[in-house]
């Protein structure tokens, strides 16, 4: 096979520079796939096996290589990202290291596939890993320009994620790689080249990749989609720049999924609560053409996806993941099971103005971001203050034990008690509980 | 548990590859066995390609034009694609290639919706039929016009005039001129592998074709390879 390395190769480097220690030469192991800016190799390096991308020689550009360099001395913004460690060249031209993609990520178009499936809970860790990976981007100055499925894979068993082709990222509204992105997550501007990509049309990438995650559809495929026999670029252009309607615009409703050929789009969208379609909604209609007001900042998805993950109750019948609706006959939605549930024990939690309903099942967590203040970064957010756990006694006795450093006080019949770190407060009916920094409230 | 009991798959277009080989006396020996290798070359990217696209089905398929036209192998999902060795005989009907391959394009046989198709024509001369007549019956037919079409000229004496007239963007993407075997294979996969990963899943430019396709493939020296020494044709 004609490759732009001979395998088997070793680089006897005339230089590097990165944040590995100086590699004298790097041995060209096997091929692992071409792009459109270059090739991946795996090689061998001071002892261990890492990722080479290698360009083509019209990519070889000053440009690219200064962009590279200043990635990596900014470094990656999260572990999510498998970002360039070390330029290295060879013969005049260059190429950069990077880890390797474990096997147990898969590439996130096979959702589409129906290749795997998610649950509430994992498509929950898939959005917030991907709002979270982005908003440390973008705090760093930084936009992506290329959202899209090749660039994204998603581990199934537990929802963590990779972000792959880190080089074309450069400064807000800078373009200097000369970019554009992939059709179908391109923002309409970018679309019609009235913009270069930047953090707002990252933005609208980011919307699409996670509407596609929930509902398993393209928010602009619809009827109108279905009726064009030629799905070229000028098709592309007039349903992603020109004219997009988003599929569940409240107003205009021309653009619905067709039955039986977009069948998916509504099937997932009546399986999410109302304040998950209103996210999209915004973005799909007024963030068509308002770039910073209609588009949903990453903290924002956050929250959404946080408060669809308190809302996952357990079927008791079956064991799916059900979403608990207040003020609703609550039905599994599995096939074989449509039992009628009862509303589960929840939290609420007053936190300032904030109130959070959070429903209680046995591997309940309290969050650091629930009980202490609105922390924006997930994974501090995510550090547990609290969780549910089973008397070792009696099964059937369930309560929340304090895995802070301050004591928590319970208030039940008038009578207060206190729950030390590492003691666990039992929850009956009508308890209330002081979590200093905010309230709780059971409701059963 | 997931969402696998519910919902389907997303809809697929179909990118039908078309590829038409001149099969004439001309183009015995080295050129017709570098086309039968650069072709099967073709089979694992694509089946690559068609497995990281979960918008396509992608399906193939080959016609001989030497005295008159023929379908070489069926329409067939690259996934069950087998090749078989093409040998020559006789002319190079062209004209006959281009009015079977206008035949396959009908509304009827591409379907509701599909993706541009892309038609490689591979001629190593000139036309000895009507061309002219072929060429305008391929794009009376809507999905003729809209189809991208490559065209690879195999040596020095293939009509480059001729072939750019099927061309569906000559000044972009003229007629690529093959006058090695290393580049006709490299031409062919070009026009085959990347060329159908931008009809599906195009990244924006600036042309005004219907479809951008992608930088034709550069002469690049492999890094640790020994000289090139395979022969001009």
């Amino acid at each position: 096979m004609n490759t732009l390395i001979k395998i088997g190769t070793t680089l006897n480097l005339t230089s590097s520079s990165g944040v590995l220690t100086q590699p004298q030469a790097v041995i060209v192991k096997s091929f692992i796939g071409g792009g459109g800016q270059g090739e991946v190799y795996k090689v061998l390096a001071y002892g261990k096996e890492y990722a080479l991308k290698w360009y083509f020689k019209r990519n070889q550009k000053k440009a690219l290589k200064d962009n590279l360099k200043a990635l990596i001395k900014l470094g990656s913004p999260s572990e999510n990202f498998l970002w360039p460690k070390q330029l290295v060249e060879h013969g005049g031209q260059f190429g950069y290291l990077m880890e390797l993609r474990q096997e147990n990520y898969k590439k996130s178009q096979k959702l589409m596939e129906r290749e795997f499936s998610l649950s509430y809970s994992l498509v929950c860790n898939v959005a917030l890993n991907l709002a979270d990976s982005f908003r440390k981007l973008h705090v760093k100055g930084l936009s992506y320009q290329d959202i899209s499925w090749g660039n994204i894979f998603i581990d199934p068993e537990d929802g963590k994620i990779l972000i792959c082709d880190n080089d074309n990222i450069a400064p807000h509204g800078s373009n200097t790689i000369g970019i554009s992105g992939t059709y179908g997550f391109m923002a309409p501007e970018v679309v019609l080249n009235e913009q270069k990509p930047d953090q707002y049309s990252d933005l609208f990438s980011l919307a699409i990749l996670l509407f596609q995650i929930l509902f398993l559809e393209h928010p602009f495929n619809g009827r109108r989609w279905a009726n064009i026999a030629c799905w070229d670029d000028y098709a592309k252009k007039k349903l992603y720049g020109s004219e997009p309607i988003f599929i569940f615009d409240p107003v205009n409703k021309e653009n619905r999924p067709m039955i039986g050929v977009q069948d998916n789009a509504k099937i997932f969208w009546n399986m999410y609560p109302r304040h998950i379609h209103e996210c999209f909604i915004n973005v799909f209609t007024k963030g068509l053409k308002n770039r910073e007001n209609g588009r949903l900042l990453e903290e924002d998805w956050i929250e959404a996806f946080r408060v669809l993950r308190e809302s996952i109750m357990i079927c008791p019948a079956c064991g799916r993941e059900v979403i608990f609706k207040e003020k609703e006959g609550l039905k599994c939605w599995g096939k074989n099971c449509e039992a009628e549930l009862p509303p589960p024990p929840r939290l609420k939690i007053k936190l300032g103005k904030r109130e959070r309903i959070i429903v209680l099942n046995p591997n309940t967590k309290l969050y650091t971001y629930q009980l202490t203040s609105h922390e924006p970064d997930f994974i501090k957010g995510d550090i547990p203050l609290g969780e549910m756990v089973q008397s070792p006694e009696n099964p059937n006795k369930w309560g929340i034990r304090n895995l802070s450093k301050e004591p928590w006080s319970c208030t039940r019949k008038d009578e207060t008690k206190e729950t030390p770190p590492g003691k666990a407060f039992v929850l009956n009916s009508g308890i209330k509980i002081n979590f200093k920094t905010a309230t709780g409230e059971l409701i059963i | 548990m997931g969402f696998d009991e519910i919902g389907g798959a997303v809809s697929k277009r179909s990118l039908k590859i078309y590829w038409l080989v001149d099969t004439s006396h001309s183009m015995a020996g080295e050129k017709i066995a570098t086309v039968n290798r650069a072709i099967k070359a073709c089979i694992a990217p694509l089946r690559d390609a068609a497995e990281d696209n979960h918008e396509a089905k992608m399906f193939v398929r080959t016609m001989k034009f030497s005295v008159g036209a023929a379908w070489h192998t069926e329409e067939t999902e690259i996934n069950d694609f087998e090749w078989y060795d093409l040998s020559v005989n006789g002319y190079t009907e062209t004209g006959a290639a281009l009015r079977l391959m206008a035949k396959e394009l009908s509304m009827e046989k591409m379907g509701e919706r599909a993706l541009p198709p892309v038609i490689i024509l591979m001629s190593d001369g000139e036309a000895t039929d009507d061309y002219e007549g072929g060429l305008k019956e391929l794009l009376a037919e809507r999905w003729g016009q809209k189809a991208v079409r490559i065209a690879i000229a195999i040596g020095e004496d293939a009509n480059i005039t001729e072939l750019s007239k099927f061309c569906s963007n000559p000044t972009e993407n003229p007629p690529l001129v093959a006058d090695r075997a290393s580049e006709l294979i490299a031409f062919i996969k070009w026009a085959s592998v990347e060329v159908s990963k931008s009809v599906s899943h195009s990244v924006i430019g600036t042309s005004n074709s219907n479809v951008q396709l992608p930088p034709h493939p550069e002469k690049q020296v492999m890094i640790g390879a020994e000289d090139d020494e395979d022969d001009i044709f």
